[in-house]
């Protein structure tokens, strides 16, 4: 049965999706910043997917779905997807795992340092425009001529699924959140998180976090898609969030599950969100890791999940950076 | 040499730990597949991340401590002063606010200005000297006289050195089977403690000290003499916090009867390539001294000592790197 069939996930599909990955994938670790408390007030905790597997938590979801396919009892030639990154790292990294050929369509925009770790992993690059027209064209010819398998970043069941395990792995290390705030490109992480989390805590808040100028908010309030047409990328220092659109099946899961209002994150924001890891947690993140920082700092909060005793859930998505360019 | 015969023994550090676990972090071991496999060869490597430690560095143990000890013999402190290229200054102004004590640092005049500033965001008062060693503690002994300030020395202290020790009592909780712990030493303190409390609780342990290009330690170990010319100086390293050549008086003999005579010696190079797996890969921030022992854990010379050594500890001392001056 192709996973394309299932409607929705459900908290059963991401307890299973644990039972899959996790004797490959790391319970990561939950640190805390005192300092960041006493500046902001309440309880905040950081889920550090930035030391997952490849690091990202990527790699939840795409091996979540290539399981599951395995399972299902497809014969799988090959996989192939397209990603600015850290998908397209976690692919290689499992395809290299199960011995099979795969491919990485990136956009021309992608650094050649992380095309280069994508290759040493294995896998080939195949370059294409920076639309998602042009990245699904050639995931589709790729498709046609090999017959290798396509694995979405974000939009499929199987990868939502996967990615709800960082909520069923929080929610047991800090069992009373308040609130989790999840980065958002297109919307698989926070798809997964809301359905795993809100069925464990119905009260439990999860808000969006994003870059400048993808305007989810409104989408949001409207309960309709308000993007324009063909679906465009964010020109972002978070390099991981560039999707301007949410999926098109995780787009009805956070419209119901997630919080209406967004933070929305400028570069600068972003930058000084990373600079605060590195220098006070001494982490290395990415610039998408750096948002729900900075939106863990804003005042916004406050009034959204206010007290004293507040207990705020930041996820550090990634740490995949440059280290000879970081933007501070 | 039988642990018991030090002026510091296993009990003076299960104390210190008791006295000032309720300040500290009880830092996390990481581990990292990469790192064995690539650098294992069948060993496995944990890394204890005492730059996660409060104020970025394993010293605040060492200066809880001891000033908790001072409290305890004194009615009356007028403040605390101590000589510190850096992370012991940054601990004892943190401690020294905390237990609402004066505190004066006395620091090279080419300390980076981040770490002069977290100094003084502290409360303490920051006072530059000449870049010498000497220049160093004669500063802060003539301000000490004058203003009747207690020194707090960064390492040849046995208040300090049983702090220090309180690292190995955690290490050996969390990884009782580890055979040997490489430890980064300048004048030897944290050496010192966790030799005395790893060989108390594991006699058949190896301590292993790591050191920058041109401290010799392992002349001197080998000779069971000081070797080191007079008066004592800098090391020329990147490493900030390994800066200085000799080890303190209190520390020498404890490390010459405990610690192994192969010492682990790292260049600049070798100390940038561990800071850079560790940046990359393992995404947390460590700075040249932490390096210094990724190095010697990377090193060919550990990977040919006897296969004995299965279980390799690693500390990771501290992450207080300028992050504006990257070496590389």
């Amino acid at each position: 049965m192709s996973t394309e069939k299932i409607p929705h996930v459900k908290l059963s599909d991401v307890k299973e999706a644990y039972s899959r990955i996790k004797s490959v994938v790391k319970k990561t670790p939950v640190f805390q910043d005192d300092d960041f408390d006493e500046k902001y007030g309440g309880k905040f905790y950081f889920k550090a997917e930035n030391m997952q597997k490849t690091g990202a938590f990527k790699i939840r979801g795409a091996l979540n779905a290539v399981l599951t396919l395995r399972e299902n009892g497809e014969n799988l030639k090959g996989l192939v997807t397209h990603s600015s990154g850290n998908h397209g790292r976690a692919m290689a990294w499992i395809a290299r795992s199960f011995n099979l050929p795969c491919i990485v369509v990136c956009p021309t925009t992608v650094p050649e340092a992380k095309l280069q770790i994508i290759r040493n992993l294995g896998a080939d690059t195949v370059p294409c425009e920076p639309t998602l027209d042009d990245r699904l064209r050639k995931v589709g010819q790729i498709q046609d001529e090999r017959g290798y398998t396509y694995i979405s970043t974000c939009d499929d069941y199987t990868v939502m699924a996967g990615q709800g395990t960082i909520a069923l792995e929080f929610l047991e290390q800090v069992p009373d959140l308040d609130a989790i705030l999840v980065p958002t490109s297109g919307g698989g992480m926070i798809a997964g998180i809301c359905v795993a989390a809100k069925s464990i805590n119905p009260k439990i808040k999860i808000f969006a976090v994003e870059p400048d100028g993808k305007d989810l908010q409104k989408s949001l309030v409207a309960g309709e898609r308000l993007w324009p047409n063909p679906p465009r990328c964010l020109d972002t220092v978070a390099d991981g969030m560039r999707m301007q659109q949410l999926g098109t099946k995780t787009w009805p899961i956070v419209l119901e599950l997630a919080e209406k209002h967004v933070f929305t994150v400028t570069d600068d924001e972003a930058i000084e969100g990373m600079k605060y890891a590195f220098e006070h947690m001494k982490l290395v993140v990415e610039p998408s890791a750096g948002t729900t920082i900075s939106a863990a700092m804003s005042r916004d909060l406050d009034k959204l999940v206010p007290g004293p005793s507040r207990k705020v859930g930041v996820i550090l998505c990634g740490g995949n950076v440059d280290i000879h360019n970081l933007p501070f | 040499m039988p642990v018991d015969t030090f002026p510091v023994t296993i009990k003076d550090i299960i104390d210190a730990h008791n006295r000032i676990r309720p300040h500290i972090h009880r830092t996390p071991v990481l581990t990292s597949e990469t790192f064995d496999r690539e650098y294992g060869a069948g060993k496995k490597f944990y890394f204890k991340a005492e730059n996660l430690q409060k104020t970025g560095s394993f010293k605040v143990r060492g200066a809880l401590n001891a000033i908790f000890k001072l409290e305890g013999s004194k009615d009356q402190i007028k403040g605390v002063t101590a000589d510190s290229s850096g992370n012991h200054g940054l601990a004892l102004a943190w401690v020294a606010k905390m237990r609402g004590l004066k505190c004066t640092i006395v620091t090279p005049k080419d300390t980076p200005v981040v770490k002069i500033r977290a100094i003084k965001s502290y409360g303490a008062d920051v006072i530059l000297c000449e870049p010498t060693l000497t220049s160093r503690e004669e500063t802060s002994k003539r301000f000490a006289e004058e203003n009747n300030y207690e020194i707090i020395p960064s390492a040849d202290h046995y208040d300090i050195i049983a702090g220090q020790g309180s690292i190995a009592l955690e290490f050996l909780e969390d990884v009782p089977n580890l055979d040997a712990i490489l430890i980064p030493a300048s004048k030897g303190g944290m050496t010192a403690g966790i030799a005395i409390a790893a060989k108390a609780i594991k006699p058949s342990i190896k301590i292993f000290v790591v050191e920058p290009d041109g401290k010799e330690l392992e002349k001197c170990l080998r000779a069971g003499t000081r070797l080191w010319p007079n008066p004592p100086c800098f090391v020329n390293t990147l490493a900030e916090g390994i800066k200085i050549q000799q080890l303190g008086h209190l520390t020498w003999p404890i490390i010459l009867g405990l610690a192994e005579k192969e010492v682990f010696t790292a260049t600049n190079d070798d100390i940038i390539k561990g800071m850079k797996f560790v940046f990359e890969r393992m995404k947390v921030v460590i700075e040249g001294a932490s390096g210094a022992a990724i190095a010697a854990a990377m090193s060919t010379r550990l990977r040919e000592m006897s296969s004995d050594l299965e279980n390799v500890g690693v500390i990771l001392c501290g992450g207080n790197v300028d992050l504006d001056n990257l070496p590389w």
